[in-house]
């Protein structure tokens, strides 16, 4: 990658950051402002330096254009940051269709989604400078509040400024361009160049192209103040304070810049700086490979060892390193885990969004922020994650009148809250709503077909119905903006990373969907089955437990069908190697095992050889070097050097039963 | 083959010569090379350039609801590949392989795949003139996968087009359909 495009990639990244932490901290703001609190200067100067953060980057890569409208952006935060402006929900909500805005003009950049029309921004623009105009109105009124800021206040007459610009020399690789610094600087008075140093700039052979070796002194004259200059250096000034002095003739001023202290420096920057090396996830994923590739080596040495009787040196060798192995294991996978918690908070303005456009009252109540998750699963549970949060919203949470006539308080309740249960991460969605109508789901589901008018269904199993691809796409008919997924979308994005959700509904009282998924989709807890001579693996995540039937258990339906008791409950018996066409001797499900699994609420009996034992698998894709198989979700490598098979059971019970429509969605 | 690359400069001398040349003597301007394999008593040959490596024969693991021709997957140093059985995709009776077979593994396009083969014989480079078009067979054969016959000696090559041959094969496939 040229280095152009690597400054567009890496901008990119962080301009999403700045865009997404801009979006939070607004509707922490706006719920500051509503709760009659003071203003929170901190969290306004955050705002600030976000914006100013993507306007400064945007400039240096050459997206002018985001430049340009992040600038109007800026305008009014300043004159937020001033006082001059309250904070009102009206102001927030321009404010958030203005990130909106930069959001799509930082994907247009980089060649991704179609950009905001002219006549859009340029609506946008012209609301926003109605709030600069606001605050002149309002500045009078604010002004005994705004005595502390005089010092940031214009000063009525030219000031010239000698700066002495010297910046630490790595300040280039963080993006910082001193030529991008002097043409800020342009924009408050007129710039003299006095002097240029070059007395630090090291023999040609020693030169490191990426350092600054220059200094310079620079003269600046015009209606600016010290605070102004502040500003223009803000983000190159915690590592070279910058010195400046007042040299305007009848008031000659000193002042020494000192470092800010830290609840002033921008966030993340910091640290990121200090702390952590960013890192393409593509890499991230071959380390992660190979740390796979490592474990199963390791145990093919172990397995070798023990079944060849090596010394007790080298066994002790052995298990040494199978110690230091497993510890790479867990730092390597650690690495690619992230905190749910902005992918719940970045919902917060679902739920605004959607509240006030239905009128409705929700309070969002997150728990469980720090609980990590693999990466690529963060990613993908998201989509689904909001449309349930939407459909919670809009289908559950009722108005305030209803829920008034209902006895409950009139704010909503939305609970997201996520943590970790026996190896798994569950999520839940709860909410205090009117709960799914059984019988009106029931009722539909006849309609259309799905079952029989003289269904014995529970009602557990009627809610699954929700997820049935008839059903909930003709409900969806009726719902709020373009969103293209339905339930049943929803529940097979989550059988794709492995997961299940379950409904827990109560009429009247709410209804909480709760979505289990693995730790991470690299490694697989599963039970290693035997069948036909090869090995297969089940997933541990839908295995109930296995069972040897007794022969009066077993019955068949249409001689076809067998079906097996299992304490009472009747179950459908999916003879693996008849699925997998793999050679089995027949065998009768009382002479061999039957492994009971749960899919959507529902049992079903897996008929197999044997059992081989519990054991964590790195899975690896068979779709990259082939096609997709059904009934299988990868294959993965057993210490023997040899591929087995790991089945994905949603999707086999889905094939094996697709030509039934009954609660199999 | 990093050898017989850095031969080519010193013996190019030898491409005047008439007939084919050996793989360790071509001038890579106007000679293409194939590895030749054999099925049965009949040679076959794919452009070395898709050939990744040639390891020996191994059961594959049989993968559900796939095409006869689809052995199954083998583990290449943690990644799966698909093996395809050359015989079972020209129709030809299937044998049981074992020592002495091989599977050819091919880079196509963003896969890697296996072929399975009675044998590998050689490297053959031939020039232009020496590779005729295919001539009409019965339609029974796979025609559309061999992409001209190379001659060498009394020897016939059949140059076959790998990529066609695999991709064809796996995308026409619908895994979906054969699974019922």
């Amino acid at each position: 990658m040229d280095l152009d495009a690597e400054l567009k990639s890496i901008f990119f990244e962080e301009g999403r950051e700045h865009i997404a932490s801009l979006e939070e901290d607004l509707i922490q703001l706006e719920n500051e402002s509503g709760t009659g609190q003071a203003v929170n200067h901190e969290l306004v100067n955050r705002i600030f330096r976000s914006a100013h953060t993507i306007k400064g980057g945007a400039g240096s890569v050459g997206f002018g254009e985001l430049s340009g409208f992040t600038h109007t952006v800026e305008n009014v935060l300043d004159r937020v940051r001033e006082n001059q402006i309250s904070i009102t929900q009206e102001l927030v909500s321009v404010l958030l269709n203005a990130v909106d805005c930069m959001s799509r003009l930082l994907d247009a950049a980089m060649g991704e989604g179609t950009p905001p029309d002219s006549t859009e921004l340029a609506a946008l623009v012209a609301q926003l400078n109605s709030h600069l105009g606001d605050a002149v109105s309002a500045a009078s009124a604010l002004a005994d509040q705004a005595t502390e800021k005089v010092r940031r206040q214009k000063t009525d007459r030219d000031h010239t400024f000698a700066i002495d610009l010297k910046l630490h020399p790595q300040v280039m690789q963080n993006g910082t361009d001193p030529l991008m610094l002097l043409t800020e600087l342009k924009d408050h008075g007129q710039v003299t160049l006095k002097a240029v140093h070059t007395e630090n700039c090291p023999p040609l052979e020693q030169m490191d192209p990426y350092a600054l070796y220059l200094s310079w002194d620079v003269e600046v004259t015009g209606r600016l103040t010290g605070a102004d200059l502040d500003n223009v250096f803000i983000f190159v000034s915690d590592e070279s304070p910058l010195r400046y002095r007042d040299i305007t003739p009848e008031a000659p001023v000193v002042k020494k810049a000192v470092p800010r202290s830290a609840s002033e420096v921008a966030p993340g920057r910091d640290r990121s700086k200090l702390n952590s090396v960013r890192v393409d996830t593509d890499r991230l994923d071959r380390l992660v490979n190979l740390v796979g590739e490592l474990v199963i080596g390791q145990a093919r040495v172990t397995q070798t060892t023990q079944s060849t009787g090596a010394a007790p040196e080298v066994t002790a060798a052995v298990e040494a390193l199978e110690r230091i192995t497993r510890d790479l294991q867990d730092e390597a996978m650690g690495m690619r885990m992230l905190p749910i918690g902005p992918t719940f908070v970045q919902f917060q303005r679902v739920v605004r969004d959607l509240a006030m456009s239905q009128g409705k009252e929700v309070s969002l109540q997150i728990s469980g922020q720090e609980t990590e998750l693999d990466k690529s699963i963060i990613e993908k549970i998201s989509d689904p994650l909001k449309h349930m949060v939407r459909n919670a919203v809009d289908h559950g949470l009722e108005t305030p009148e209803e829920r008034r006539q209902a006895g409950k308080s009139e704010t909503g309740e939305l609970v997201l809250s996520a943590f970790h249960s026996e190896g798994n991460i569950v999520i839940e969605i709860s909410d205090d709503g009117k709960g799914l109508d059984a019988a009106a789901i029931a009722a539909k589901a006849v309609k259309e077909g799905l079952i029989p008018p003289d269904h014995t269904l529970s009602e557990t199993e009627i809610h699954q119905l929700i997820f049935h691809p008839g059903l909930s796409t003709a409900k969806q008919v009726t719902d709020v903006s373009g969103r293209g997924v339905g339930m049943d979308v929803v529940k097979r994005n989550i059988e794709e990373l492995r997961g299940r959700v379950q409904i827990q509904s109560t009429r009247g009282a709410g209804s909480t969907f709760r979505i289990t998924l693995p730790l991470t989709l690299a490694i697989i807890d599963g039970m290693a089955m035997s069948v036909g001579g090869e090995v297969f693996l089940v997933p541990l995540l839908s295995i109930v437990e296995s069972i040897r039937p007794q022969a009066r258990d077993v019955q068949t339906v249409a001689e076809r069908g067998e079906m097996v008791q299992v304490r009472g409950d009747v179950l459908p018996v999916i003879r693996l190697h008849e699925e997998l066409n793999v050679f089995s001797e027949y065998r009768r499900p009382e002479e061999a095992l039957l492994i009971v699994v749960e899919v959507a609420g529902r049992r079903y009996c897996l008929l197999v050889d044997d059992i081989l034992g519990q054991q964590q698998v790195v899975i690896k894709s068979i779709e990259q070097n082939y096609a997709k198989v059904v009934g299988v979700s990868g294959a993965t490598i057993l210490g023997d050097g040899r591929v087995a098979m790991i089945i994905d059971v949603p999707a086999l019970v889905r094939k094996v039963f697709e030509h039934q429509s009954v609660g199999m969605a | 083959m990093a050898t017989a690359i850095d031969q080519t400069s010193t013996q190019t001398s030898t491409k005047s010569s008439q007939g084919p040349v050996r793989g360790d003597q071509f001038d890579r301007n106007n000679l293409s090379e194939y590895l030749t394999f054999t099925l049965g008593g009949e040679e076959y040959g794919i452009p070395i350039l898709v050939v990744q490596e040639i390891i020996g024969y191994q059961r594959p693991t049989p993968i559900p609801s796939t095409p006869a021709w689809v052995q199954g997957v083998v583990n290449i140093r943690g990644t799966v590949i698909p093996v395809v059985d050359v015989r079972a995709i020209f129709h030809m009776p299937t044998i049981e392989y074992g020592t002495g077979s091989v599977i050819i593994v091919n880079r196509v396009g963003d896969r890697v795949i296996g072929a399975a083969v009675d044998a590998v014989n050689d490297v053959l480079a031939f020039r232009a003139d020496q590779i005729q078009a295919t001539p009409e067979i019965s339609d029974q054969v796979q025609i559309h996968y061999v992409d001209g016959l190379g001659k060498h000696d009394n020897r016939l090559v059949m140059l076959l087009d790998m990529a066609e041959m695999v991709t064809q094969g796996l995308d026409g496939v619908d895994l979906g359909a054969a699974s019922e």
